[in-house]
């Protein structure tokens, strides 16, 4: 065997070592690149504070456990807004990981929401997770209150003060989506944002956020946070930089990596090709 | 440097490491994480699916809030699990015959507007007023949706002018492969960096 | 009522009849015969049904794992032990107090749950470099296009792109808005006129295999 074939054959697991290497490295030693901020990720900053105070948002935690490192950031910074803001959101899901992931993080930001002097059931209420996909959605925005009877602990509906004059989606002022696919963006865009021209903010993998530019450009999305990228940037809008923002080294060690494999593949390849053809002349 | 005490991260890090071995070779350890995800999912799942049902349609049945909703919902729910029968299994069809048409019924409604009609008004919007790039851009972009949608044109030969457009079609398809695996590749690295900054600072303690 | 039309015959009806009703209501306000509320309850009864046949989902998945124990199938049976034994934990602990809030629920999900399942996931980080190197080979001019693209993308996601030039993140801007948006809006409009047409096929009772064995 060749040189060049037994570089071609290498072992996969080396290539996998490399990658734990460069990456465990550049955790233990950051450089601290710049993250400039895209116009996407401001807008959807842009689309909470510029509503008037006391609107409602609705708050679509459309993700499980497999999301949490992408998504879990833009959820925090989310919510982290939502506080400090004057605006009051109502938390509910099209995915079954949603409500127990919301708790979580409710449940780490518990000094915040403490000093924000927001009220659970008055400034935002956190509702159970509603099966169906589409059909949900289009029931939570045909009719909200009655398609949920109850919040995630128990309490009726018609006891909650903030669900009171929630009816349809045009009681919301905004509706934002932190989702890992389907049910997700096109659900909404079907069932709230094309029937009732609702805002919509969309919190996206990077791998989804390709395929939802059609709609970004269109005007349907009005902001978009696109993976773990424009999580950081929104951290540092938001004035909280965090997980995300620490993570930004790291990635851009991964993408390097990913990028001189792809070459020195391709090198090694039309290098072999070449080399044959010489032979063969 | 400090490892941690906590009983919970240790947990979480020996299950991480645990399925981290299938990357040496296949393995007990990993199939027994993987089993145990299975088994934790559909618990977690069991429990807030029925936490639904049970509010939204088995108390209001019992009690008296939502009578006829309740009962509804419940036998056309009961009906689905007749699909065990050898005798009584197109029962279920009743269930899934209303399913599937509101399902349906959205669909249709919600793809001609939200995708259909929005797409197209943004494909030939024209770009007025603005800096000449925008404009060479829109009308790039409009061409390529074309050639795009071309392509898929199978009742034609694809030869000639026809077999150039869909040509350009396929390459501007490329184009967005290739930017959907940079995404992609974003999303995987995500989530492996958390789990190395997991082990590293919070299982091990390294600053 | 023959069985052939409770069979046959009574779910097109029900799939025609539903469909329609969800249709019209998108166009048309209808108080008088009560189509509004009727259109509304419809979604909300289609979502709890879809519920229940997620509860059928995981009572399938438990007989199947029984059957393995009970047939002692090799290599298998020990692990469906697991799986049920953790599922019915889980279920357990799910309804002490109201149902799915007990910190004991919180802390498999955050602990366990979390670490295996984003540990799964992360397993294709490395499968996507190892096959950058062996297998994303450029043999053509379409795979040329993919490589560049794919690259100018991975450059405006991560920061050292616009460390290392400015270019980068402005051409993968470009790449994402221009030919990414266009590709996939081709495959959008088409979609949708699938999904139209299809749809119009379901609600006519033309596709039979959407309601499974008849």
């Amino acid at each position: 065997m060749s040189t060049l074939e037994k570089v071609e054959k290498i072992d996969r697991r080396i290539v996998y070592l490399v990658l734990i290497v460069v990456v465990a490295a550049i955790l233990l030693r950051p450089i601290g690149l710049p993250i400039p901020i895209s116009s996407s990720t401001k807008k959807y900053y842009e689309a909470i504070n510029s509503l008037p105070s006391g609107s409602v948002i609705a708050l679509g935690v459309d993700f499980d456990a497999g999301a949490l490192p992408e998504l879990g950031p833009m959820l925090e910074a989310t919510l982290k807004q939502l506080f400090a803001s004057d605006k009051k959101f109502v938390i509910f899901s099209l995915w079954g990981g949603g409500p127990a992931v919301s708790t979580i993080y409710l449940n780490k930001l518990k000094d915040l929401i403490e000093s924000s002097g927001k009220k659970y059931g008055e400034d935002y209420v956190l509702l159970p997770y509603i099966a169906g996909g589409e059909t949900a959605a289009a029931a939570l925005a045909k009719d909200f209150k009655n398609t949920v009877k109850n919040d995630y602990y128990g309490t009726p509906v018609d006891q909650i003060p903030l669900l009171k004059n929630l009816n349809t989606a045009n009681d919301f002022a905004l509706l934002i989506t932190i989702t890992a696919g389907t049910p997700g963006v096109e659900e909404y865009l079907r069932q709230w944002v094309s029937p009732f021209g609702i805002k919509f903010n969309v919190g996206a993998l990077g791998v989804s956020a390709p395929n939802y530019m059609p709609y970004y450009t269109s005007g349907q999305i009005y902001g978009m946070i696109q993976g773990l990228r424009g999580a950081a940037e929104y951290e540092l809008l938001v004035g909280s930089p965090s997980i995300a923002v620490s993570s930004m080294d790291a990635l851009s060690a991964g993408h390097i990596v990913t990028i001189v494999f792809i070459l020195l593949g391709n090198a090694v390849f039309l290098l072999r090709k070449y080399s044959r053809k010489e032979v063969k002349s | 440097m400090a490892i941690s005490t906590d009983l919970s991260v240790w947990v979480a890090a020996l299950l991480t490491i645990m399925a981290y071995t299938i990357i040496y070779k296949d393995n007990p350890f990993y199939k027994l994480a993987e089993h145990i995800l299975v088994g934790l999912s559909a618990g977690y799942l069991f429990i807030q699916t029925w936490k639904m049902i049970y509010n939204s349609s088995i108390l209001p049945l019992f009690n008296g809030s939502g009578l006829l909703f309740g009962g509804v919902t419940l036998v056309l729910g009961v009906l689905l699990f007749t699909k065990f029968s050898k005798k009584y299994f197109w029962l279920s069809n009743i269930s899934i015959a209303i399913l599937v048409g509101t399902a349906t019924g959205l669909t249709v409604r919600g793809y001609l507007f939200a995708q259909l009609i929005e797409q197209v008004k943004a494909s030939i919007k024209v770009v007025t007023a603005l800096q000449p790039l925008d404009i060479f851009n829109s009308v790039l972009s409009l061409i390529m949706v074309v050639c795009t949608l071309a392509y898929f044109l199978f009742t034609f030969e694809q030869k000639g002018a026809l077999g150039w457009i869909a040509k350009f079609g396929r390459y501007t398809m490329m184009a967005a492969f290739g930017a959907a695996y940079g995404g992609t590749v974003m999303t995987r690295l995500t989530i492996f960096i958390q789990r190395m900054q997991y082990l590293l600072f919070t299982w091990l303690g390294l600053a | 009522m023959s069985s052939t039309f409770l069979n046959k015959e009574l779910p097109i009806i029900l799939i025609f009849v539903t469909g329609v009703i969800m249709i019209v209501s998108y166009f048309v306000s209808a108080p008088e015969i009560y189509l509004d509320p009727l259109a509304s309850n419809l979604s909300q009864v289609a979502a709890l049904i879809a519920a229940y046949a997620t509860i059928l989902g995981i009572v399938t998945l438990a007989i199947i794992h029984v059957n393995h124990i009970v047939k002692r199938t090799k290599g298998q049976w020990y692990y469906s032990i697991i799986v049920l034994a953790l599922a019915l934990l889980m279920i357990v602990v799910g309804f002490i107090g109201e149902l799915g809030t007990h910190p004991y629920f919180i802390w498999l999900y955050q602990y366990p749950l979390i670490a295996l399942d984003t540990t799964i996931y992360s397993l294709l980080a490395f499968y996507i470099v190892s096959a950058a190197f062996r297998a994303f080979k450029v043999r053509s001019v379409e795979a040329l296009i993919l490589v560049v693209s794919g690259i100018f993308v991975m450059l405006m996601n991560a920061p050292v792109g616009a460390a290392i030039w400015s270019g980068f993140p402005v051409i993968g801007n470009w790449v994402m808005t221009v030919p990414n948006t266009s590709g996939f809006r081709g495959f959008i409009i088409g979609a949708a006129i699938g999904a139209i047409a299809i749809g119009l096929r379901v609600l006519l009772g033309k596709e039979k295999g959407v309601l499974g064995r008849s």
